[in-house]
């Protein structure tokens, strides 16, 4: 049938270790058999679509109701997972190796823009953009966008070319 | 820390993280994550290139190079041959760096380096910084 | 066709301490490159100057970006219709 709950494979190793493969929330409503409800639906939306219509709303709105009561996890209900800082860290670390040797060059650091500098200070202090630079670009954005505009496109052959031709004539030569 | 308080006209100041995460931040840049996204964003380009370039300054200027595809070819002379675009692997992205990128709006800059694979943001005055750097 | 902007650039390469200069369209393909500037350069310039644009969001104009390296430095600025680089070495 077409909802089974994956998690119900996982029910032997739940509650046992606590690794990456635990699950964060406890799922209680999916564990109950109350929510096996899709089947008997179907046959009750095809009785009534027919002879009664309300009767058919009040079990759509029946499935409704248990499907989000599927669908709901109920977080009170779970026990809480804190990690401390040591616990913490030692997962990162073993996440991360696990990550490293599968696929080595997905951790290394990404390839900046800049290059490392010894001396911040030196470089935040620095003069903005010169007042010559400054004039420079705005002639230059002035002068490029003018010459942009003045772009047109200069046709020097027949802007319709005549297929139909040239087709039948291959037509006829592959015959 | 840096001490910023000695630049210039400066209004604000980050240090961030490569992937974006705010180390500290003062002044208008405090907690500004949208700064701090939009230089990280910044960074994550590569533009390798050789200003000591073999070829005379004036190369360029027979009209060859008009974006054409023939027309690539002939200035990839004077770049890396690795350095197609954005991979960034060629000789000239290993010896060659940025050191600095100043982003300048009219009234306000946004200066950018990299130091200790962190990046350091100062936010500035144009008017204040041109008064201070002439005295 | 182009003319004109070839004219522009020359223009522009022949002011002093320029040794680069390319203007990208809005799609970041390259219209033409002189110099140390190089077709493979565009996309990179183009999205580098959209990116500037978005530091400041609360700022309506388009902001100039200054690159520096110890041999020279780049300039890149970005219009609706284009993005143009400028090589400057010092």
């Amino acid at each position: 049938m077409g909802c089974c709950f994956s998690c119900n494979d996982d029910d032997d190793s739940q509650g046992v270790d606590s690794s990456e493969r635990a699950r964060l929330l406890q799922d209680p409503v999916s564990n109950t058999p109350v929510v096996r409800v899709p089947q008997s639906d179907s046959r009750v939306v095809g009785n009534s679509s027919g002879s009664h219509p309300q009767r058919g709303q009040e079990d759509e709105l029946a499935k409704i109701l248990q499907e989000t009561a599927s669908a709901m996890i109920d977080v009170s209900g779970s026990g809480s997972h804190s990690l401390d800082q040591r616990e913490f860290q030692e997962r990162t670390r073993h996440y991360l190796a696990k990550v490293q040797t599968l696929s080595p060059t997905l951790l290394r650091p990404p390839n900046l823009l800049l290059g490392d500098t010894p001396n911040p200070e030196k470089h935040l202090g620095a003069p903005l953009i010169s007042q010559e630079d400054i004039d420079l670009m705005e002639w230059a954005m002035n002068e490029v966008e003018a010459a942009l505009y003045s772009i047109r496109v200069v046709h020097s052959e027949d802007l319709v070319v005549p297929f139909g031709g040239q087709q039948q004539a291959a037509m006829s030569v592959s015959d | 820390m840096v001490h910023v308080e000695k630049v210039p006209g400066q209004k604000g100041y980050m240090v961030i993280q490569e992937d974006g995460t705010i180390l500290s931040s003062t002044g208008e840049l405090s907690s500004n994550e949208l700064t701090s996204n939009q230089i990280t964003s910044l960074m994550s380009h590569s533009l390798p290139v050789d200003f000591n370039t073999s070829s005379s300054p004036t190369a360029g200027l027979n009209g060859d190079v008009n974006g054409s595809g023939e027309a690539g070819g002939h200035l990839n002379v004077s770049f890396s041959p690795g350095g197609s675009s954005n991979g960034g692997s060629g000789d000239v992205a290993r010896g060659f760096k940025w050191n600095r990128i100043t982003v300048q709006f009219k009234d306000e800059s946004y200066v950018a380096c990299l130091s200790n694979r962190r990046i350091h943001v100062v936010k500035r005055d144009n008017a204040e910084s041109a008064a201070t750097s002439q005295q | 066709m182009e003319a004109q902007l070839e004219d522009q650039l020359n223009a522009i390469m022949a002011r002093p301490g320029v040794v680069g200069v390319t203007c990208v369209d809005k799609r970041g393909l390259c219209l033409s490159a002189k110099g140390i500037a190089s077709p493979n350069m565009s996309g990179v310039l183009s999205s580098i100057a959209d990116q500037a644009r978005k530091v400041d969001p609360a700022n309506s104009s388009s902001p100039i970006v200054r690159l520096e390296s110890d041999q020279g430095y780049c300039l890149v600025q970005k219009r609706s219709d284009f993005t143009l680089g400028i090589f400057k070495k010092y």
